[in-house]
């Protein structure tokens, strides 16, 4: 059985011409990079360009990685700033594209409909009240929360400190519980939940 | 002992574990004795999972692998049409803003907005160009030249008048410009035309258009002129180019030794002469489809 070699052990074999090693890291990771990429723009297609942009922008820049350092903060960082600037630029000329793709692939993976449509709204609600956020905002909570990345590693990929990513976050936070309860989805909201049902008591 | 509201606080890095090991001590410490604050724990927990199963993400392909592997090892596929759409946003207006000036510049140059005095003076100018022509080829009379000499007057002149001569003053008006028309009728005379004209033609030619192109208006610059010429019976053809050296048109230091060496049997003749009048330098510039000998008869026939 053959022994899975390691991120750097594929980035050094590709620095010697080993292109089938870099597709390795490519099939490693590109659901990854796509996860983070996606939940920013919220479009299929333009969170697949960025991918394929990224990837080739990772390995033209190859020799400047430092692999004395975990490679996916390295590559999360070439994606992130790369998703970043799109969706400025599309922000910009209110291009954004809002995708519905989350709501359909709960559609078609549904089995009760009626459960599923009130998944489907949850997961609309989640989506949409992160949207809300500023788009650095919303990426520490991406990275934080769906890519369980420690405080340290988004730090440099977002390339500042880790009291700045501390308070950015807990920001992040606050204004989403903010939004969760203006909104006024409380049955989707913890958080209001319990201030009801202590009332209720 | 942590007190609630301090507890609180550090309840989400408690759940993101990045609580030193002292203060991560105190938290359950005090989680442990609170209540409350351990159920507030418990529903970041749910929000916690709320959010991360809220936002699920289709999944790729296999083949999209392959699709980044071919854009890396073919790179001609890596270049797609831009996307960004601020070049888009500004091109449209520029493009706009430029056909615009090319219009205005356009409608100006060819004296479409001459004023009604200029437009009265055309066909005045129209028929003493004809007279100047005539002149040309060879038929000249005394009388046009009185008529010449009146619509200089009247017309707008490009030159100083002293810089023309009195039999070679013409219509100096900007209106009567680039009005080519057939041979055998004649286009209003352009200021450089005025200046040069040719007392000798090759036998059977009629000149058939003058055009003239540069600002002329104060300040500006003298135009650049050219003259043409036909011989209707054969379809051989003139051209003689009238160009203002402070114009900074540069001509091609290929042209004159060519021209020199050119004999009759060439399709096209060139003839470049470098000259002088009234204190203003001109390049004067022939060429056509007749021998050397007679392109350098036309360019010594200037006055």
């Amino acid at each position: 059985m053959q022994k899975n070699l390691t991120d750097q052990e594929l980035v050094q074999r590709t620095l010697t011409g080993e292109l089938s090693a870099f597709e390795k890291l490519v099939r490693r990771y590109q659901q990854a990079v796509f996860n983070i990429v996606f939940r920013i723009l919220r479009n299929k297609e333009e969170a697949e360009d960025i991918v394929q942009e990224s990837f080739i922008k990772c390995y033209q820049n190859l020799d400047k990685y430092d692999q004395g350092r975990p490679f996916t903060p390295w590559l999360y960082r070439i994606a992130s700033n790369l998703a970043l600037t799109r969706v400025r630029q599309l922000k910009r000329h209110r291009l954004i594209p809002w995708d519905t793709a989350s709501s359909q692939l709960a559609d078609r993976n549904a089995v009760n409909p009626a459960a599923s449509l009130e998944a489907v709204e949850i997961k609309q609600e989640v989506s949409s009240y992160l949207a809300k956020l500023k788009p650095l905002d919303q990426l520490v909570i991406i990275l934080r929360y769906y890519q369980d990345l420690n405080y340290d590693e988004i730090a440099y990929i977002l390339d500042t400190t880790h009291n700045n990513v501390e308070v950015r976050l807990c920001r992040a936070r606050q204004r989403l519980r903010q939004i969760w309860e203006n909104q006024e989805v409380k049955k989707c909201s913890p958080a209001v939940k319990q201030k009801n049902s202590s009332i209720s008591i | 002992m942590l007190t609630c509201s301090e507890a609180e606080k550090l309840l989400d890095l408690y759940l993101d574990q990045e609580l030193d090991p002292p203060t991560k001590e105190k938290c359950e410490q005090h989680l442990r004795h609170c209540s409350r604050c351990s159920e507030l724990l418990k529903l970041r927990e749910q929000e916690r999972e709320t959010i991360i199963n809220g936002f699920p993400v289709p999944e790729l392909t296999p083949a999209f692998s392959k699709q980044i592997m071919e854009k890396i090892t073919n790179p001609a596929l890596n270049r797609t049409p831009s996307k960004s759409p601020w070049r888009k946003n500004w091109m449209l207006p520029l493009t706009a803003a430029c056909l615009l000036v090319l219009v205005i510049y356009g409608a100006f140059s060819q004296g479409i907005f001459s004023s009604p005095q200029d437009a009265m003076l055309t066909d005045q100018n129209l028929e003493q160009s004809r007279e100047i022509a005539n002149v040309t080829e060879g038929n000249s009379s005394a009388s046009p030249q009185k008529d010449v000499k009146e619509g200089t007057v009247t017309a707008e002149p490009a030159l100083p008048p002293d810089a023309i001569a009195p039999d070679e003053r013409a219509v100096n008006n900007r209106s009567d410009l680039d009005t080519g028309v057939s041979s055998g009728q004649i286009t209003p005379i352009t200021p450089a035309t005025a200046v040069f004209t040719p007392q000798y033609l090759p036998p059977g030619f009629v000149m058939c258009s003058a055009s003239s192109s540069g600002y002329e208006g104060k300040g500006g610059s003298p135009a650049i002129s050219i003259l043409s010429f036909e011989n209707p019976q054969t379809g051989g053809r003139l051209c003689l180019e009238i160009i203002p050296d402070n114009t900074g048109a540069e001509m091609n230091a290929q042209d004159t030794p060519a021209a020199a060496g050119s004999q009759d049997i060439m399709l096209y003749q060139l003839a470049t002469r470098y000259v002088e009048k009234n204190g203003q330098h001109y390049w004067v510039r022939i060429c056509g489809d007749v021998p050397q000998t007679e392109l350098n008869k036309v360019l010594d026939s200037l006055k």
